[in-house]
């Protein structure tokens, strides 16, 4: 008996092994998500057959801030429903959704999903600018099939798709420059020509305490180093008793984010952008040119790394930001730990949050341009559209697709991903303007409501067509929440405007001279880097190895003890990146820049009319 | 003095019939299927995926549209040979490290064994054992916790409490001890479960050799000696084998990836990271590929040679 008992135990094991093993290599394409935000049953291939009235389930994969997989249930995607009869079923959250470090999770799962064959309805292949495998991923799945041509489908049930003139240069863009065999894959969604009110990189700091030291004037890196080293000697700690430090940083993160702060966010508060993420080649935003700036000592990337090197030096640079990752330093942000950024879109908004941990009146506001600034990330360049959006030959119906991706693409759909559902976020008011509620206006403020499930907003954000802060074809803000109110705005809003001395930001920001009275340049060129494509592999291997050297060499330099050593390792540094094919690199880059140019000037250029710019 | 060492008990286990040992053997096989079937499927069918090495691999086209490179892949991972020397010295030297510390958990378990105390004893084994079950993300943020130099436990107390130090201590960002601090990190880690091993190989020895051993006028020490550690020595043996066949992941990936920052990577750059690195963050999946076929094929080489050795010295071996 108990013989026969172990060989059942045994059988039953075997059996329940065998089908989980067998279980694992399941690619059908149903939907194995808990599903915990609703109960349809509905599948895309369960709806092909049936009417047009029909609800149809499409899965996608794209970025979102929805804290549940499978099919949702706020008020945009119960708008879509009844809108458009398709059902969102997300088989992402919102953990792989905002932050630089969930979109490298994002875009290695979607490599894995890609070399699995296990594509949803619509993929999010996310934007080629910051990632050049992207447009090759693109490429190679145009390719093999996995994702369908849209022509047709847009020509037959995408309307804004196939007519607005802001989505058609899209179209053609992709059509003849990226998989050039006249057809085009993907949509451009996340595009336009946004309008920031406040520039997001610059000299940010603690506006209350600037303030109160009487507003010193501040036009180089040096005298801002002074000042802040004051400021974190009048205001040691917060009220919480956190100690505060002048200059923050997360450099834990792995290359590519925890070197972020220097290689990216400090040469974009001076105007310049590393293409592709790279150490070697940077765009000139003022120029739009390609620019090499690491055999030049004095150049702004060098510039950039001596910044932080000073501020260990005087002991300003939070000593913890080398084992700090980017969730840790936002951490101290939020408590106002830290009295500077050149990242403004980390610290901005924070005046609700200080006041909260009892700094009145505090906020961050960025000072005006130093003499060094080539151009000030105002206006956001996207005219080709940022994020790539497909549908994938395992959708069982690509026109339920198209017209939800044309949707998505309209005006009217990008301003309810942004900003919510219509009549619940947002309503229309007497002149047709659209309008915060009142109560989303008092949800927002308090922070305790989940504005993504409870409105939708900013649910879905980077599949619409346009970003928030473009403006729609009557002149208002596609996300409503973007349109100044002058009378809530904090204290330290309020005094940042009076000090510029102008009648709104825009006016300040945009209307600024270089020191030689040119108007500076405030468009940051994003359509360029999109282009950038494949690349010969020795020029591969060659930035990467540039970069992989660079990223360690920083922080050394950052931390070398003293001028000496700082200066040794600046030396072996520019020695050391000749022999790793720098030259190579820059000029492949500038070629390649050149190309670019010569082929999307015109569009870009022609496409930019179409927005409203100074 | 000597020790006796005659095996006092003997097997007097009667001939089974054959039919018996049939269905033993049968029983025995069933039981092992699930694992083979997971084995199988897990570890072996994966391999199959190698074959993408030799081709310029995209994810979604068939193998058939693919160029086929040869060994090009094979060739890149000499390109930078000044990083690549860099990885594998950093991979030779943490592995050794850990292969030197291969002795700790036998002292460490015995040790425990000597303890007189029960309740103490099975405090220490459950405390020094916890950490094994901590995962390296967790493990990383409790030492950064107590190591940060701006708000660490560590450097609060030395420097704000007891005022000994001026400059907080940059233990996880310092280069010169990378390598101990990593090794201790493992050992941590590791030191408590590695030892249940070697308990419970003290278990398996007869309690009645230290009861001669005893009546012979062995003290502790000596028993320790003459018969403990003989008797965990074959455990010793197999974990050395095993540790060398390892040698080209040292602590495995997860650890030097959590630990590494930009500060200690030139110390902590592995064969492991530096594949992930260039083949899944870069998308390189065919370099990526080749560079871990080349790592497995050298790690099996190695335990065969460590275990051809073992068996010439001991005239034991694993296999």
């Amino acid at each position: 008996m108990k013989k026969r008992s172990l060989r059942l135990i045994a059988l039953a094991l075997a059996s329940v092994m065998t089908i989980s093993a067998a279980g694992c290599g399941n690619s059908d394409g149903s939907s194995s998500d808990g599903n915990t935000a609703g109960t349809g049953t509905s599948t895309a291939g369960e709806s092909t057959d049936a009417a047009d009235d029909e609800v149809v389930t499409l899965k996608m994969f794209i970025r979102n801030q929805s804290k549940y997989t499978g099919l949702q249930e706020d008020p945009v995607a119960k708008y879509i429903e009844e809108k458009l009869g398709i059902r969102i079923e997300l088989t992402v959250d919102s953990s792989l959704g905002g932050t630089t470090a969930q979109t490298s999770t994002f875009n290695e799962l979607l490599a894995t999903k890609l070399a699995s064959n296990d594509l949803d309805d619509i993929m999010d292949f996310g934007s080629p600018a910051g990632n050049p495998e992207i447009l090759n991923n693109l490429q190679h799945a145009a390719e093999a099939g996995m994702i369908i041509p849209l022509d047709d489908l847009a020509a037959e049930y995408g309307k804004n798709i196939s007519t607005d003139p802001r989505l058609t240069v899209r179209n053609d863009y992709r059509k003849e420059y990226m998989y050039g065999d006249g057809h085009f894959y993907s949509v451009g969604g996340w595009g336009g020509m946004g309008l920031d009110q406040l520039p997001g990189a610059a000299a940010w700091i603690r506006w209350d305490a600037y303030k109160e030291m009487g507003y010193p004037e501040v036009s180089t890196d040096d005298e801002l180093l002074e000042l802040l080293k004051e400021m974190q000697e009048k205001y040691p700690e917060t009220p919480g008793g956190e100690k505060i430090y002048a200059v923050g940083g997360a450099f834990a993160d792995p290359q590519g984010m925890g070197d972020g702060f220097v290689n990216r966010d400090y040469p974009l508060s001076k105007g310049y952008e590393p293409l592709e993420g790279n150490y070697a080649v940077y765009m000139n935003h003022a120029t739009r040119e390609v620019e090499a700036p690491l055999l030049d000592k004095d150049s702004f990337f060098w510039n950039g790394v001596k910044f932080y090197y000073k501020a260990n030096q005087m002991g300003i640079l939070d000593p913890g930001a080398v084992t700090m990752s980017s969730s840790e330093y936002t951490e101290k942000v939020n408590k106002g730990a830290y009295l500077s950024s050149f990242n403004g879109w980390g610290v901005m908004n924070k005046e609700t949050l200080l006041e909260g941990l009892g700094m009145t009146d505090s906020g961050y506001m960025p000072l005006p341009p130093f003499d060094d600034v080539v151009s000030m990330p105002l206006y956001w360049e996207s005219v080709l559209g940022g994020n790539e959006f497909t549908i994938t030959k395992n959708c069982e119906r690509p026109d339920k697709a198209m017209e939800f991706l044309d949707w998505c693409l309209s005006e009217e759909g990008s301003r309810i991903i942004t900003q919510g559902a219509e009549g619940l976020a947002w309503v229309r008011n007497e002149n047709n303007e659209p309008v915060l509620t009142d109560q989303f206006k008092a949800d927002n403020a308090e922070g305790v409501v989940d504005m993504a499930e409870v409105y939708g907003k900013w649910k879905y954000a980077g599949i619409n067509a346009f970003q928030h802060i473009d403006m729609d074809s009557d002149g208002y803000y596609i996300q409503p929440e973007q349109t100044p109110d002058y009378d809530s705005y904090p204290a330290a809003k309020k005094d940042a405007l009076a000090y510029y001395g102008a009648d709104s930001f825009t006016d300040y920001f945009t209307n600024l001279k270089t020191p030689d009275g040119n108007d500076l340049p405030t468009i940051l060129w994003g359509s360029y880097a999109t282009g950038i494509g494949t690349k010969p592999d020795e020029i591969k291997q060659q930035y990467a190895q540039i970069n992989d050297y660079m990223y360690k060499q920083i922080f050394k330099m950052i931390y070398a003890k003293d001028d000496a050593e700082y200066d040794a390792l600046q030396q072996e540094a520019m020695d050391e990146l000749q022999n790793m094919g720098l030259d190579q690199v820059v000029e492949w880059y500038d070629t390649r820049m050149k190309e670019i140019r010569a082929d999307l000037d015109g569009l870009i250029d022609d496409a930019v009319k179409a927005y409203t710019v100074k | 003095m000597g020790i006796r060492t005659k095996q006092t008990a003997s097997l007097t286990a009667g001939k089974r019939p054959y039919g018996a040992k049939q269905a033993e053997k049968r029983k025995l096989f069933l039981i092992s299927i699930p694992f083979i079937l997971f084995i199988t499927a897990f570890c072996y069918v994966p391999l199959i995926g190698w074959v993408i090495s030799f081709f310029q691999y995209y994810p979604g086209i068939p193998l058939n549209k693919l160029e086929f490179v040869g060994l090009k892949n094979f060739q890149a991972f000499f390109y930078n040979k000044k990083q690549v020397l860099n990885v594998v010295r950093n991979t030779f030297v943490l592995s050794g490290l850990i292969l030197a510390t291969l002795p700790l958990p036998a002292v460490f378990a015995i040790l425990l064994n000597e303890m007189r105390n029960a309740k103490f004893k099975k405090l220490v084994q459950t405390f020094s054992t916890i950490p094994y079950f901590i995962s390296y993300v967790l493990l990383y943020l409790a030492f950064v916790t107590i190591l940060s130099p701006s708000d660490g436990m560590l450097n609060i107390l030395l420097s704000e409490k007891l005022h000994l130090i001026d400059k907080p201590l940059n233990v996880l960002t310092n280069e010169k001890i990378a390598w101990s601090v990593q090794t201790f990190t493992y050992l941590f880690k590791n030191l408590g479960y590695s030892a249940i091993l070697y308990l419970s190989a003290i278990a398996g020895i007869d309690p009645q050799l230290y009861e001669a051993a005893e009546v012979d006028g062995a003290g502790r020490w000596a028993k320790i000696i003459h018969i403990t550690v003989p008797g965990i020595i074959s455990t010793f043996v197999v974990l050395l084998v095993l540790g060398l066949g390892n040698v080209l992941s040292g602590a495995g990936f997860e650890q030097y990836y959590v630990f590494g920052n930009a500060m200690v990577l030139d110390k902590l750059e592995v064969i492991d990271t530096y594949t992930y690195k260039m083949g899944i963050v870069q998308g390189n999946y065919s370099f990526g590929t080749a560079m871990s076929m080349m790592k497995s094929l050298l790690s099996v080489g190695l335990m065969v040679a460590a275990n051809s050795l073992v068996k010439k010295i001991r005239g034991s071996s694993i296999f």
